[in-house]
């Protein structure tokens, strides 16, 4: 009986010794953590909605008061920024306020072929053109998939129509290279087809999503 | 609850998946350690594949209960590894006990690796994976059963390759723990061959 | 000139004491992954890229030291049933230390090792010396025996690393090393590589430094 009490208040004492130790790791580290992620979310809707001098190179040694600096003043979170549905960027005028509206970025994420694909995509101000496309977060085949991340490729997003033509469904095709594609599809990138077309199946998802609620949002103004 | 987005694939096809294009063991390097020393008797294999397999099942399914019932809403996710391991040795003590009473010959084949399961790598690594895609119950349950059965089936395969190996002249150096990495390998290779097969996504 | 033959000769002496002996053994003679054939799921996983492998070496380094420490601290306090879920607790605690620590310091590299470094937990190495040694020997010598098998285990992930990102990228820590018309080996990142390298790595080893054969009993 003894014994069973030993044991018992043993690992009772354990338990709580460590369940503190790493109730103050967790305060100290996880804030840190909080920050890498916000400073990876904002610098990269910079980047997919173009602000000027925001690229891959600059996200990644600007401060974290640099980029939510940056954010505060071209960015707009809708509905708010604790869990907006889509990012309304601006251009400047000369006194800093924000003038005309450069477009809308709003965040895809899925699974890839090997694990979680995160990005963002930007469309125009009319919302009929793809503007910008960016990726943060893959674990693809370098060389392969993981070419998504790759400016060149990016590229050829820009200017494609976000519609199927004729329609008003909002589909963007990565499909297999080919001469005189619709105006609504890029290539895909050669030998990462499941890549390819992991990102079609959750980017389209959250394309219709985000055209609905920004239609929504559009009507309601 | 389930937080944010989940992918979008039917739990029948993530349970294929989980057998052959993402095998836990030969896709993601999971479960080696304590089958190495098993992996060349073909009759131990498959028993601690199933001892595995439902294992994996049950944790699954269990962590994914804890997770989101206990862990999310405390706001504890931190204490997560420790949740999803203390789970994983109570359910093992478990099996432990009820293949002692059902299967006395099984339990002694076994011996030291029934214990050993609690530390197996993919027991852990299918929880934190599961917890990584924010996959649903339904999702867990599949990727858990899908687990098990694609890891008994590579040591499985591979305790039948060195079975047949046993006459081979395998360099010395290279017996035992070389040769099964080489074999491994092979088969990790054979099986990215799957590779699209399921619409996983 | 006679205080540096001193520091030699002293240097020299600690080399051969008891310390330095049971960490050194751990490093080649007993080598985790060629010999006792632990902690050999990460090897596989983090080495295709150096700068990933160092991170996944250091966090292994900190639990082995710190959890086989504690355990041994407390091995005269544990009791015997409880032995196993008390040392995977401590070395639970632990690597969430480490994980909270990489996430907030190296958030890249907490990206790409994903829940290899949870998985240091079910680590053979640690729990294999944690039984082995640490439950039963003094604080100070379980000091120099993890900082050996970790030592150990991070030579052998250096190696295949080595010969991993090279091939697979034409980088090593992010710095392009072989010349740009280099085909890179796909095969080097993927799964196959990684166990079929670490496969020739363990050949080499066993064959450099072949394991005493013992006698066996009439």
């Amino acid at each position: 009986m003894k014994e069973r009490l030993y044991v018992i208040v043993f690992v009772v004492l354990l338990g709580l010794v460590a369940a503190a130790l790493l109730t103050v790791a967790n305060s100290v580290l996880f804030p840190k953590y909080e920050q890498n992620v916000e400073r990876e979310a904002k610098g990269n809707v910079l980047i997919a909605l173009s602000i000027p001098g925001w690229d891959k190179a600059r996200v990644k040694t600007a401060t974290i008061e640099e980029i939510k600096a940056t954010f505060d003043k071209y960015i707009v979170a809708v509905p708010a920024e604790e869990k907006p549905d889509f990012y309304m960027g601006y251009e400047l005028k000369e006194d800093g306020t924000k003038g005309d509206l450069v477009g809308y970025a709003f965040k895809i994420t899925g699974a890839g072929f090997w694990d979680r694909i995160s990005g963002f995509l930007a469309v125009d101000p009319e919302v009929e053109k793809v503007i910008g496309i960016t990726f943060y977060e893959d674990a693809e085949t370098p060389g392969l998939g993981h070419k998504i991340n790759e400016p060149e490729w990016q590229a050829t997003w820009v200017g494609r129509s976000i519609y199927r033509p004729g329609t008003d469904e909002p589909w963007i095709g990565i499909t297999p290279v080919r001469r005189d594609k619709p105006a609504n599809e890029v290539d895909a990138i050669s030998g990462a087809t499941e890549t390819s077309g992991a990102v079609q199946k959750f980017l389209n998802k959250q394309l219709k999503e985000f055209v609905e609620k920004v239609k929504a949002y559009k009507a309601g103004q | 609850m389930v937080p944010e987005i989940g992918a979008d694939a039917a739990p029948y096809i993530i349970f294929i998946a989980a057998i052959f294009t993402n095998n836990i063991l030969l896709s993601n390097f999971l479960g080696m350690c304590s089958f190495l020393a098993i992996s060349n008797q073909i009759k131990a294999s498959f028993g601690l594949g199933m001892a595995v397999t439902f294992v994996l099942t049950m944790t699954a399914t269990i962590n994914w209960v804890v997770n989101a019932y206990v862990l999310i809403p405390l706001k504890i996710e931190y204490l997560q590894f420790i949740a999803f391991i203390i789970v994983i040795a109570a359910l093992v003590q478990f099996v432990e006990i009820v293949i002692e009473r059902f299967s006395p010959a099984l339990y002694f084949a076994l011996g030291i690796f029934l214990p050993l399961i609690t530390v197996n790598c993919a027991i852990l690594g299918v929880c934190l994976f599961m917890v990584r895609r924010h996959y649903t119950f339904a999702q867990a349950l599949g990727y858990g059963v899908g687990s098990g059965l694609g890891w008994m089936l590579a040591i499985v395969a591979i305790a039948g390759i060195r079975h047949k190996l046993r006459f081979s002249n395998v360099p010395k150096p290279l017996e035992g723990v070389g040769i099964t990495m080489i074999l491994a390998g092979l088969m990790a290779f054979a099986f990215m061959g799957f590779a699209g097969m399921v619409d996983i996504k | 000139m006679a205080d540096q033959v001193i520091k030699r000769s002293a240097l020299l002496k600690w080399f051969k004491g008891k310390n330095a002996t049971t960490m050194l053994e751990q490093v080649w003679a007993e080598n985790p992954i060629f010999r006792q054939i632990l902690g050999i799921c990460s090897a596989l996983a983090v080495t295709n890229l150096m700068k990933n492998t160092l991170i996944m070496c250091g966090a292994l380094i900190f639990v082995n030291v710190c959890a086989n420490m504690i355990i041994s601290a407390l091995r005269e306090f544990t009791p015997r049933r409880t032995r196993m879920i008390t040392q995977v607790l401590i070395i639970a605690t632990f690597v969430i230390i480490v994980d909270l620590f990489i996430k907030a310091f190296a958030y890249e590299a907490s990206k790409q090792l994903g829940a290899y470094v949870g998985l240091i937990i079910t680590n053979c190495i640690i729990m294999g010396r944690a039984e082995a040694f640490a439950s039963r020997n003094s604080v100070r010598l379980t000091f120099w025996d993890a900082l050996g098998s970790g030592l150990g285990y991070s030579v052998v992930l250096i190696a295949v690393a080595l010969m991993r990102e090279p091939l697979g990228f034409g980088t090593l820590l992010g710095y392009r090393i072989l010349p740009a018309g280099f085909v890179e080996w796909q095969l080097m990142v993927l799964p196959p590589g990684a166990f079929i390298g670490l496969g020739i790595f363990i050949w080499i080893g066993r064959a450099v430094a072949p394991e005493k054969v013992e006698e066996a009993p009439k």
